[in-house]
């Protein structure tokens, strides 16, 4: 029994305007994407808060959605669309994507897959690796990221199957930053946790309606302070660190306290 | 509540009523109304103003500046501004009267005695009428007026200050001798670590009755910021309804002074509509609200003070005359002799920050409504800016209207008070809960 499939069966006959109508869709595919992520970028950009994420947000969603389309309009002009007929050709499609276009592809799907999980959406502070910054765009093989020395990164999707995603703010405007003191273990914890609170809740950056926590360690080489609070917007992260640690050292030394030291260690014989 | 009678008749100087006798309580004015913190309502606007309200906010967003809210339509930029002699018998300032009586009338279990909360608190926005009126309700009721410190006092937590309380101890409540008022609590302490401590042992001290009994107003923003140092008592605090279309009405109409038989149209420069006639046919207390009224209340969430504001911004009058025509005919009656039009703009210049701003300006804003108003100095003092930043940033805003200054403080504008709210509130900074 021949199970093979005569082309002539697969493929339509291709005229001259079928290549026009082919060409249209594509052209008018791209131009939508195109026109799509630079007005939804644009929009976003003079947006705040969650009005921005979700502007952001819906780029690769939409752009996802258009693609989708153009396939689905394009694939009947080109092929017979019956069961047989898409089985051998994603047949074939797989053998060449499995031999040649493994990495590629392979990013292509994680970066479908990202759609729906959404491990990280334009807007959000990512760590990837070694790479900590703010996702940029959201493309179909990559995302590119702003790190905080200003370098572009771009990541390919595929990573998701591999390593870890650290999402900072999963989404939201907000995300908690963490300031960190370090004093000499002799000092009345209560007034310092009372300090560094009321360095949060007069910083200019606080988000005051999200909670304000300080958690203490005791570590063999003083005690370990960490101010968590939000700042009103993701971007102010480093400014709002900044200034929790400086406002936050300046008091503490006002209130005079010590803070732990190399030397106070080697003196304690603790290090 | 009770109605209204004439708001400006039968006081003496002191502000009580003459022909109020001292043991009953003076009448209400039902367009002053202290209501609960949490009972305030903000007017919503009519579905076409929503409309409107919504379409610009989306081309502000879109544009650097929205130059069509900038340019006066030629017809409306003919009409001239009234003169400042004119505007005060058109839209005079406040009759502190009238609020204080509401407030009487919402404090009249405490002042009796039948409610033995040692403190209350009264709650206004910025550019209402609170910072007049609970000084003025103070010396109508004999109360002791607390001023506030300054801020290096502030800094420096110097509880001595407390000490000028003069507490009402048991047995000697005659009258309101131990009575006092801090007219703003916004100027009791600092954004700063160190300018926390004066305003929470006040507090502490004031709800345990350790300071006798007194009156506490507060700005709505330090209201909403001190919420988060100390568990204010959100239930017990008063403030004055939100003024809608119509409160805002009867508002406008019982404020103007009224020549005798002459009665004023404002009317809408774009379309030549009666926005409001006084006196009308009627005593005005059965006045209905002008879509254009309800719209200015809903942008002005119910803040009085500045809608009166954009109201007196507002009105325009022909370049000729007074725009007084003498009544002919069957509309003349006994009363009225002369007509006179008073035109209201929609083309007011209100200062607008474009959606660009940078964060700084945006930090300094904030820092300003938190506290009611800051000197340069203690902006530079509570912002991680250089003094000179800052002080750049103060001379931007005043020139294009947001800013300007109460004694040695820079206060945000009334005019230029709504698109800070809303640039803060887009931001998602702490705003107040008006």
């Amino acid at each position: 029994m021949d199970e093979s499939i005569p082309s002539s069966q697969i493929f339509r006959e291709i005229d001259a305007f079928t290549v026009v109508e082919i060409v249209a869709i594509v052209l008018a595919t791209v131009a939508l994407i195109v026109l799509m992520q630079r007005a939804l970028n644009w929009l976003g950009r003079r947006l705040h808060g969650k009005r921005r994420h979700l502007t952001l947000a819906m780029v690769p969603l939409l752009r996802l959605l258009i693609g989708v389309a153009a396939i689905v309009l394009i694939v009947p002009l080109i092929i017979e669309p019956s069961l047989q007929n898409m089985i051998a050709l994603l047949g074939a499609l797989g053998i060449a994507i499995g031999f040649a276009l493994k990495d590629y592809v392979s990013s292509l799907i994680a970066g479908i897959v990202a759609i729906g999980e959404k491990p990280y959406r334009n807007g959000d502070w990512v760590r990837i690796g070694e790479h900590y910054g703010e996702v940029t765009h959201v493309g179909m093989r990559t995302i590119d990221m702003m790190t905080t020395d200003d370098d572009r990164i771009t990541i390919p999707h595929s990573r998701i199957w591999t390593d870890s995603i650290v999402n900072a703010n999963n989404g939201e405007p907000r995300l908690q930053c963490i300031a960190d003191f370090y004093l000499h273990p002799d000092h009345d914890a209560a007034r310092a946790s009372e300090i560094l609170r009321d360095i949060a809740l007069t910083s200019p950056y606080t988000h005051l309606d999200s909670p304000i926590r300080v958690t203490v360690r005791e570590k063999p080489w003083g005690t370990h302070y960490k101010l968590r609070a939000y700042p009103v917007d993701g971007a102010q992260q480093f400014r709002f660190i900044t200034d929790l640690t400086v406002r936050g050292k300046a008091q503490l030394q006002r209130a005079g306290f010590q803070f732990a030291a190399t030397a106070t260690i080697a003196d304690t014989g603790m290090a | 509540m009770s109605t209204h009678s004439s708001p400006t008749n039968g006081r003496d100087p002191a502000g009580n009523r003459a022909d109020t006798p001292s043991n009953q309580w003076p009448e209400t004015p039902s367009y002053w109304q202290f209501v609960p913190v949490g009972d305030y309502q903000v007017p919503a606007l009519p579905a076409r103003g929503a409309m409107s309200e919504a379409w610009t906010q989306f081309k502000r967003a879109l544009r650097r500046i929205d130059e069509e809210s900038l340019q006066p339509a030629r017809k409306e930029a003919q009409l001239r501004a009234l003169s400042e002699v004119r505007l005060s018998h058109l839209v005079p300032p406040v009759d502190p009267n009238d609020p204080a009586d509401a407030l009487d009338g919402a404090l009249y279990d405490w002042m009796t005695g039948h409610d033995e909360r040692p403190v209350r608190f009264v709650v206004g926005q910025p550019h209402g009428c609170y910072p007049q009126l609970l000084p003025f309700w103070a010396r109508r009721h004999g109360a002791r007026l607390i001023d506030p410190p300054a801020p290096e006092t502030v800094l420096e937590g110097d509880l001595g200050v407390l000490d000028r309380f003069e507490v009402d101890r048991p047995g000697t409540r005659a009258g309101n001798g131990g009575l006092w008022v801090i007219p703003d609590l916004a100027h009791w302490y600092l954004r700063h670590p160190e300018g926390l401590r004066l305003v929470r042992a006040l507090l502490a001290r004031a709800e345990t009755g350790e300071l006798g009994r007194g009156v506490i107003g507060c700005d709505s923003w330090a209201w909403a910021y001190l919420g988060h140092l100390w568990p204010m008592p959100h239930h017990d605090a008063l403030t004055a309804q939100g003024f809608d279309g119509t409160r805002l009405t009867r508002l406008l109409f019982h404020q103007i002074e009224r020549q005798p038989h002459r009665r004023v149209h404002f009317r809408n420069a774009a379309n030549g509509q009666d926005i409001l006639a006084v006196p009308s046919n009627g005593n005005g207390n059965g006045v209905t609200a002008h879509p254009e009224l309800q719209r200015l209340a809903a942008h002005c969430r119910g803040n009085p003070g500045t809608a009166l504001t954009y109201w007196r911004e507002s009105l325009r009058t022909e370049p000729d005359d007074g725009g007084v025509t003498a009544v002919e005919g069957e509309q003349r009656n006994d009363d009225i002799f002369d007509e006179e039009d008073v035109w209201v703009t929609n083309q007011l210049h209100e200062p607008i920050l474009p959606n660009e701003t940078g964060e700084d300006v945006a930090l300094v804003l904030h820092a300003l409504l938190l506290h009611n108003g800051l000197a340069t100095r203690w902006l530079a003092e509570l912002l991680p800016l250089a003094r000179d930043v800052s002080l750049a940033i103060l001379l931007r805003l005043t020139r294009a209207g947001l800013v300007t200054r109460r004694g040695d403080r820079h206060i945000v504008t009334a005019l230029g008070y709504q698109s800070v709210r809303s640039l803060l509130q887009r931001r998602d900074y702490l705003t107040d809960s008006f």
